[in-house]
């Protein structure tokens, strides 16, 4: 799988980007750059989905992938497809993968981890080992846990039971090999669950296969409760709310809230001491997931209209082209952002 | 039942006390400064975990060891103690400065020595009432300490700062030099002393040598053949870990393997340690990362697949064996190439010449520079935090560091730079001279090698109760142990059934 999510990444970014790009998009780096980037071509699935990976190994997989002859490399670190490689890619199976990193990025781990450590209290404190290491470490998670646990009133049988139901249910529409990895997991007081490696050899996979699978199987079930109506005892326990923190760089984050208040971009850069073509970028970046972002102040409707015309007509995301085929007045920070609005109302963001 | 064993009792579950653990305590309680040399896995920690729990004010302990702090705050509030926190620097500020706000709700306060340096950290804790100063790990404070460590010479002006309560200095190895290198630097009087003998008598000491790398390999795989016990398996290089374990999964039928370093998820490190301690897994091949915080009775054989350092890594590690007085065994695999790996990690662990110079070029130019930036400089270049801890007490020493800068200005940099590589060689020669003690051991073989072992840390040495070492009489055939028992449960044909089997096996029951 990760081999396909590699390869996959190198035919959308058409060769217009690096392998740096790549590394950043997975392990999210969150920069301004990355997230536009992921928008543009259409990689946001991917975005965050690998943030442990090291640089060396990313290396070494594509090293791998070249010495297949999938792969080709410029000068300038830019990657295509070869014909082989593509041809491989087309033959991924990729109708089971549910990854959504930038939807669900920290959500998906948050919710597989409550629901490990959830089984892991019930099932101890049912069979009365009140002493245990909790098999999750992130305080965020054993917080919810006792939420939950405390809301309902320490009932571990119902706990169980609901849990038993739902979980079922999702995974009789899961492709096979996720009811078996969640289950594989799970630790009680019988039995610690097997480790991400461990898991990985059962399967005969590599680690870096064996995490993406993971992934997409928490991303599958963010998925899934969200979707499936009759699971409300998972959706009351780990509920996705929707717009809650925006895909928003911390920075870009500052910007938006002092934006809110109606604060000019130049007021913003004096404000927070930064330059103003770095709050420019962070509007690009809201202007990606902000609904009905307000353009107004920077685009007359005018200019929106040609700018989008040129970008239709060119078929490309790079910026100097369109830049060239447009008037010296128009600034790049003003197509950054038709690039970005047209984005939303192609995928409907969010 | 006494009044302590009734404490005991009801924080920790044990109706009787390990040995000295009750006289140490004892002495804490009437408010003595005590030194205590107490052999790993024998429950150092209680000794002020107790006290924390039972007394009025706050017990502060000092320790090096971030994994095992946390472990140790993890493992208290599992038992429902839950006035218990553990500061480190590797904690985001805000997170950091709030924890330290609420400082006085805790009853059990870890820090790690950098810790110490924070002045909102100190200035808070100076206010409080401390009724116990911790030094773990006390041995670092001493040069002649095989894990010397400049911050925790800071130690003694952060004691007086807190208003001197009484100490408790804590370690698992020291000779004597380390012992008064300790009471007199933290200015002690009247230390009640607890030395005891870190030799167990239930643990026999084997030595193999190979005249080939890959004989290594034939050697485990058989030897785990046939004893199928719980077994720790200690290498200098990760890589190395995981290639062994691979293999041994792959040669030992129905062995069950796992490996474990600090480059794993935390997440899998919790459940391989997990595995481990219950049983699931039989052998662990691990780095010298692994062990410090668990607490399992029953290992029985602990190889070292590489010579560690220096001897007191090395009876560190083996203590972990037999926790529960059974008969365990400690085996050293030895190629004559093996001693170049701990002198690459001695290597790694200080500055080389050129850093030298390049640190001090670079203060000299600047003249005055933030200490951070040299800091991360340092540790980015070298991937590693003690050449920068080195360099840092150099320089302090030499009265460079002030405030949060490095000055230069009254000072020649050529004195500066020779009083820098002096250090350097110092530190060298002895980290030199504590691997050829260990190469030693290894190769000598006129004594009998518990006598040898030990003769640097006690005089006399406490008669094995079983077999002693393969100089004296060990014989693998005279061993008695018990194959672990495989409580593998029947595994459900269909995930269906396994989460039915995990989730509602007890609910029958309880209707
Ligand atoms: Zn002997």
């Amino acid at each position: 799988m990760f081999t396909y999510i590699l390869l996959d990444s190198i035919c959308k970014l058409r060769g217009e980007r690096t392998v740096s790009n790549i590394y950043h998009l997975l392990t999210a780096k969150k920069s301004t750059q990355t997230i536009q980037d992921s928008y543009i071509y259409q990689l946001t699935n991917y975005f965050g989905i690998y943030k442990r990976l090291e640089r060396k190994t990313f290396q070494k997989e594509l090293r791998h992938l070249y010495d297949q002859g999938w792969i080709e490399v410029y000068q300038d670190k830019q990657v295509v497809l070869t014909t082989e490689g593509r041809s491989v890619l087309n033959g991924f199976d990729h109708s089971q993968i549910y990854l959504n990193g930038m939807k669900y990025d920290n959500h998906a781990l948050f919710t597989m981890q409550v629901i490990q450590l959830l089984v892991q209290t019930c099932t101890h404190i049912q069979q009365h080992h009140d002493t245990f290491i909790p098999v999750v470490d992130d305080e965020s998670v054993q917080q919810k846990v006792k939420e939950i646990f405390y809301y309902y009133q320490k009932d571990t049988n119902t706990i169980l039971y609901h849990l038993y139901q739902e979980l079922t249910r999702l995974f009789e529409q899961a492709p096979e090999p996720l009811g078996h990895l969640f289950t594989d997991q799970l630790t009680t007081p019988r039995h610690i669950g097997s480790s991400k490696i461990q898991l990985a050899r059962e399967y005969g996979q590599t680690v870096h296969d064996m995490h993406c699978q993971l992934m997409n199987l928490s991303h599958f079930l963010c998925f899934a409760i969200e979707k499936d109506s009759s699971v409300s005892f998972l959706k009351e326990i780990v509920p996705h709310e929707r717009n809650m923190n925006l895909p928003l760089t911390g920075s870009a984050q500052k910007t938006y809230k002092l934006w809110q208040k109606g604060h000019g971009l130049e007021m913003i850069a004096s404000q927070r001491n930064l330059k103003i073509s770095t709050i420019q970028d962070h509007m690009v970046e809201i202007a990606y997931v902000v609904k009905n972002f307000d353009y107004s102040p920077f685009l007359s409707d005018h200019q929106l209209q040609w700018i989008a015309n040129q970008i239709d007509r060119l078929q490309t995301n790079k910026l100097k082209e369109i830049k060239e085929s447009l008037d010296d007045h128009i600034s790049y920070f003003q197509i950054k952002l038709v690039l970005a609005m047209s984005h939303q109302q192609k995928e409907g963001v969010f | 039942m006494g009044e302590l064993e009734e404490y005991l009792y009801h924080y920790f579950g044990y109706s009787t006390f390990r040995n000295g653990q009750k006289e140490i305590i004892e002495d804490v309680n009437e408010k003595k400064d005590v030194l205590a040399v107490l052999p790993t896995g024998s429950g150092k920690s209680i000794c002020y975990q107790l006290p924390a729990m039972m007394n009025e004010g706050m017990v502060l302990v000092v320790s090096p060891l971030l994994s095992l702090m946390e472990d140790q705050v993890k493992q208290m509030r599992a038992r429902g103690f839950k006035r218990v926190i553990a500061l480190n620097s590797m904690m985001a500020v805000q997170e950091r400065n709030r924890q330290i706000q609420h400082l006085h709700q805790y009853q059990l306060v870890y820090v790690s020595p950098e810790m110490l340096q924070n002045r909102q950290l100190t200035a808070k804790l100076s206010r409080m009432s401390i009724q116990l100063f911790v030094i773990d790990e006390a041995h670092c404070i001493s040069q002649w300490g095989h894990e010397f460590r400049p911050d925790y010479l800071r130690l003694q002006s952060i004691h007086k700062q807190l208003h001197a309560p009484p100490i408790l200095a804590l370690t698992a190895t020291a000779t004597p030099d380390v012992q008064h290198d300790i009471m007199s630097f933290m200015g002690m009087r009247d230390v009640n002393k607890h030395i005891h003998p870190m030799d167990k008598p239930n643990i026999a000491f084997l030595i193999e040598r190979v005249n080939h790398q890959e004989k290594k390999l034939d050697y485990i795989s058989s030897l785990l053949s046939s004893y199928q016990v719980p077994t720790m398996i200690y290498f200098s290089s990760r890589k190395e870990a995981e290639r062994i374990s691979l293999y041994l999964d792959e040669k030992v039928e129905g062995l069950r393997v796992a490996y474990y370093h600090g480059g794993l998820d935390t997440q899998d490190r919790i459940l391989i340690q997990q595995q481990f301690m219950y049983d699931q897994l039989d052998v662990i091949c691990c780095t010298s990362a692994f062990g410090m915080g668990i607490d399992k009775q029953n290992v029985r054989l602990v190889i070292h697949y590489h010579m560690p350092a220096e001897v007191e890594s090395f009876i560190q590690e083996v203590g972990r064996a037999g926790r529960d007085g059974e008969e365990s065994i400690s085996v050293l695999l030895y190629h004559e190439h093996d001693r170049n790996i701990p002198q690459r990690l001695i290597d790694s662990e200080l500055p080389n010449q050129g850093l030298l110079q390049e640190v001090v070029d670079w203060i000299f130019h600047r003249q005055s520079i933030p200490i951070h930036e040299v800091e991360s400089y340092i540790i980015e270049k070298t991937g590693n935090e003690t050449p920068w801890r080195f360099i840092h007490y150099q320089l302090e020493q030499i009265g460079m560091k002030n405030n949060s800068i490095f000055l230069s200005e009254t000072y020649s940099k050529q004195w500066v730079l020779s009083q820098l590589q002096n250090a350097y060689q110092q530190r060298l020669q002895y980290k030199i001279s504590k691997l050829l003690t260990m190469e030693q051991w290894v190769l000598q073989d006129e004594m009998c090698r518990r006598e040898a072992l030990f003769q640097y840390f006690q005089d006399m040495i406490t008669p094995p109760n079983g077999m002693c070492c393969d100089q004296c009489d060990f014989r693998w055939d005279h061993w008695k142990t018990n194959r672990t028992v495989n409580n593998q449960e029947e595994t459900a044909s269909t995930w269906k059934n396994k989460l039915a089997q995990l989730l509602l096996q007890e609910t029958e029951y309880e209707i």
